[in-house]
């Protein structure tokens, strides 16, 4: 396969700020890229990412299956990450992802069936200050309560 | 130098090394799993620990720097306590199966849970398992075994060039492998089986064949290619088990390639047991008296009308007694470069010895390098090796060639000529290697031009450059290059362009032995040390129109191996009396009328001559199978009866004096440089219908033993035509069809593969059994038709169909 125009733009640029002769330095930027525009990375899309960065093909997939937030299954329109870190936990996350879970009508790492929402379960976000915190594509929401959980949802398609 | 205080004990090591370096060195035991002299340093396995006064961890000896003063302890308690604990984390995962495993007994892991593990584990929770992938014919895996050292990751990324097993996941779900279940296809991977400390990856072919223990161990030399690399072939109650790498850090270091590694399995397959003579149409196995008969009385009847093939994989023992035989019955046809297509290049270039011109070690110190029509990666992979080293140092190497091959190391200028184009191309560097040097353009090269020859003049002009301009550089004559229809031409301007390059001169030579099949006399116009003998011609005539009437075939198989196997074919038809001698059943077998059975390389005693000019001897390391003789004992007996003088041989040894002596006389020393091309003749520039055939060799096809090893030849035994991808989109033919090809000399059924490294108008096609009915291997093919779908059928050689 090829890869789409703004994957391959957003990899040129990240390769500028990389030594020429080291395209691996641009597999992780690389991957994101493919990630926002395709969802998640099957096998075609990382051995187009590999061919695109001249590198073997094991290169991109030793990097995309170390980082967990590189998707390598489908995922839903919208993904909801929640942390059940220390921080988050101590304030209370149970009560979110319960709320989560039960209104969603699935567990961790699942998918519901209209394809409109996955859960997965994160280590710490970084947001310890706003604890508990959900992700949900380009958005932190913090101090997150069981209420909070259904305006959110509420308020995505 | 700097002093450092192991053990208490003071000694002189040189700065900058590593502790285990300095340890290795010194006899010190240190354990290690990661850590391997021919690899990068990983410090991942910690087994290395040893204690460093004024630190206060335990530090890895083989990441730690020495350095003035430095006291380290490698057996204090502290450090023994380091490696116990290192030796209960491991062992927490790793599974008790060491007597069904087939690294039991040669195992790191299980010496080293011995000398430091615990008696018991504290551990009571369940182990990891890991799903085994298929890495093909050759490794065998068994993950959950796997200690996650990185060793055989490491070796395909810095020394097979091209990484195919990684460490995906993490933490304690990182798993060593393709991800994918991909084949692994390097021609180096076996190696990743000796690297493996523990028995994640094992010997596929091997498996569960032997215990390591009951093993005796038999020093070779690999008979395939001529960088010779040492190995041992390990065997139980007579039957070859496996063979392995021995370290010569002169030849092959630490390594050997996959083709020296598994061809041991054609020992065991399609042997000829028992000496035969054929009956009419029948075969009949028959006694070595009978045979001998039939043999010596068809020798008598053909007198002198006899030619001989020799096989460059025979020993120069077996070399030399074959030309002595001949020659002592009259007879002047003898060749070993069955695959040679340039019936000229003896009158032109008259001493072709095919010396790398150099030392190996010496490739990997050189700043620049070219090399002309060759492949060296799947011809010579462990001098290709050493050229790897030294792009790795920031050498210049450049190929030219008439495709370009899947390569595993950075080239400078990687040039393809236009097809059929060679020897332009060749004079074209030469001529920019003469104007940069400014010492004005020799006349011969006055009208090279390298836009005719398909090249862009300003890539020839860099390439030139790096030439010159390197305190070190090599022109290297590849082995295609050698067999080329235009080779004399080739040679002679190659030749050329290093000198006026000032640069070193020398051969990737094409087969195991055909340093020592010159020297010995294999060739038709030149006798043992090349003293003058009546001139004879060379197979590219006897194995073609003009064919004797007896014909002596040893240890080889023209009917596959010939520049066109068509050809011989009818000159096999032609002879009265075909004296084969062969260890395995093959097309020219077959075709004899007479078929004595020899012994295998492991079974054999003997020496080859490599490249760089080292004569080294081997002995058997197991019994010929059924009746199999050695051959120079067949070939005694021919000689002696036929009253050929000096032939009562008794030792192998008495005729390897007489080869000895024919290699020095002939200038063979470790390092010396080939003989000087004399003027070739003008080559005519080629065209024709079609695609121009080149018939680059495989590694896994190019002699008859290797043609008979199963695994090898499950992985990689169909040959496929690679065209360009504007060729296939022009004939409507996509990538893996079955496509009849149409050669001078009949057809051949074979599966297309698209490669944009081959030039429109050309068909890289090796030479080997499936592509022996085309014809000449040089020769022109087209494609007759598109045939998706019917991949099952037979090939058919059919001559009149040209």
């Amino acid at each position: 396969m090829e890869l789409p125009e703004p994957v391959t733009r957003r990899i040129d640029q990240a390769r500028t700020r990389y030594p020429a002769e080291e395209p691996r330095a641009a597999v992780i930027e690389a991957l994101h890229a493919a990630q926002d525009e395709l969802g998640w990375l099957d096998q075609p899309t990382l051995d187009a990412v590999a061919d695109y960065l001249g590198l073997e093909p094991i290169k991109v997939y030793e990097a995309a299956t170390f980082y967990d937030m590189f998707n390598r299954e489908p995922v839903g329109r919208h993904h909801v990450r929640v942390c059940t870190n220390i921080s988050c936990w101590l304030c209370d996350s149970d009560a979110v992802t319960d709320r989560l879970r039960e209104r969603l009508g699935i567990d961790f790492g699942e998918t519901t069936s209209d394809g409109r929402f996955t859960l997965t379960e994160v280590e710490c976000l970084g947001a310890c200050g706003g604890a508990p915190v959900i992700w949900i594509g380009r958005s932190y929401y913090e101090n997150a309560t069981p209420e909070r959980v259904e305006e959110i949802l509420d308020g995505l398609e | 130098m700097a002093q450092i205080f192991i053990n208490g004990e003071a000694h002189e090591v040189p700065e900058g090394q590593m502790l285990i370096e300095a340890t290795d060195a010194l006899g010190i035991d240190v354990p290690r799993f990661c850590y391997h002299r021919g690899l990068s340093v990983a410090a991942n396995c910690r087994m290395c620990l040893v204690e460093v006064a004024n630190r206060k961890t335990p530090a890895p000896a083989c990441a730690t720097p020495v350095s003035e003063g430095m006291e380290v302890q490698t057996h204090s308690e502290g450090a023994l306590e380091a490696r116990r604990a290192i030796m209960e984390f491991l062992l927490i995962n790793h599974p008790l199966d060491c007597p069904i495993c087939d690294q039991g007994g040669e195992c790191d892991l299980q010496d080293f849970a011995l000398a430091h593990g615990s008696g018991h584990s504290r551990y009571r929770e369940p182990k990891r398992a890991v799903a085994d992938e298929d890495l093909g014919p050759l490794i065998e895996t068994e993950m959950t075994r796997c200690i996650h050292c990185t060793r055989c990751v490491r070796f395909g990324e810095e020394v097979g060039g091209y990484a195919e097993l990684g460490a995906t996941f993490r933490g304690e779900e990182m798993e060593i492998g393709t991800y994918v279940g991909r084949t692994v296809e390097s021609e180096l991977s076996g190696n990743m089986i000796d690297l493996c400390p523990v028995g994640a990856l094992t010997s596929k072919p091997y498996r569960y064949k032997a215990r390591v223990w009951e093993m005796r161990h038999h020093p070779t030399i690999c008979p395939h290619c001529p960088v010779g690399c040492n190995m041992k072939v390990e065997e139980v109650d007579d039957e070859v088990k496996r063979v392995l790498p021995v370290t010569n850090d002169a030849i092959n270091e630490d390594w050997i390639c996959d083709k020296g590694r598994y061809s041991y399995e054609a020992v065991h397959h399609d042997r000829v047991a028992e000496p035969h003579i054929k009956v009419g149409d029948r075969w009949r196995a028959v006694s070595w008296e009978t045979a001998f008969n039939a043999a010596l009385k068809g020798l008598r009847s053909v007198g002198s009308d006899l030619a001989a093939a020799v096989a460059p994989t025979a020993t120069v023992e077996e070399q030399w007694l074959t030309q002595h035989l001949v020659r002592g019955l009259g007879a002047t046809d003898i060749d070993h470069r069955l695959g040679l297509a340039d019936p000229d290049l003896d009158a032109g270039v008259a001493n072709a010895t095919p010396l790398l011109g150099q030392r190996l070690v010496d490739l990997e110190a050189l700043d620049g390098a070219l090399v002309i029509g060759g492949n060296p990666r799947k011809d010579q992979p462990l001098a290709n090796h050493r050229l790897r080293k030294a792009v790795a140092r920031g050498a210049r190497v450049s190929a030219l060639g008439p495709v370009r091959y899947p390569r595993n190391l950075d080239h400078f200028r990687d040039l393809v000529h236009g097809p059929g184009q060679a020897a332009p191309a060749v004079a074209a560097v030469a001529k920019a290697v003469a104007e940069a040097g400014g010492a004005g353009v020799p006349a011969n090269l006055q009208g090279a031009d390298a836009e005719e020859a398909g090249l862009d003049p300003r890539e020839v002009q860099e390439l030139a450059d790096s030439l010159i301009h390197g305190r070190q550089t090599s022109v290297l004559v590849g082995t295609l290059a050698q067999e080329d229809p235009q080779a004399g031409e080739l040679i002679r301007l190659a030749h050329q362009a290093a000198r006026l390059a000032g640069a070193a001169f020398g051969y990737l030579a094409a087969y195991g032995n055909s340093v020592g099949a010159w020297a010995t006399g294999c060739v038709p116009h030149r006798g043992p040390g090349g003293d003058p003998v009546r001139e004879g011609r060379p197979a590219a005539a006897f194995l073609a129109s003009d064919p004797r009437r007896g014909i002596l075939t040893l240890g080889c198989d023209p009917l596959v191996e010939a520049a066109d196997p068509v050809a011989a074919q009818a000159a096999f038809e032609a002879a009265e009396l075909h004296v084969a001698i062969t260890s395995h059943w093959s097309a020219t077998a077959r075709a004899a009328d007479v078929v004595l059975p020899m012994a295998a390389y492991p079974e054999n005693e003997g020496a080859y001559a490599s490249g760089e000019g080292r004569l080294q001897a081997f002995g058997p390391a197991a019994s010929p199978v059924g009746e199999a003789r050695p051959a120079w004992k067949i070939l005694r007996v021919l000689a002696h009866t036929l009253g050929v003088p000096e032939s009562e041989f008794v030792e192998v040894g008495e005729i390897r004096e007489r080869a000895e002596a024919a290699l020095t006389r002939a200038g063979i020393a470790l390092g010396a440089s080939p003989p000087e091309p004399g003027p070739a003749l003008e080559a005519e520039p080629r065209s024709g219908p079609g695609l121009l055939r080149v018939p680059a060799r495989h590694i896994y096809h190019d002699d008859l033993f290797v043609r008979r090893a199963p695994a090898l030849q499950e992985q990689f035994g169909r040959l496929t035509a690679t065209i360009s991808p504007e060729d296939a989109a022009e004939r409507g033919v996509d990538e893996g069809d079955a496509v009849r090809f149409e050669g001078p000399g009949g057809s051949a059924r074979l599966p297309v593969h698209l490669d944009g490294g081959v030039p429109p108008g050309v068909a890289w096609i090796p030479a080997g059994e499936d592509a022996a009915s085309l014809g000449p291997a040089f020769g022109w093919v087209r494609l007759s038709d598109r045939a998706a779908g019917r991949t099952g059928e037979a090939v058919t050689a059919d001559p009149s169909e040209a």
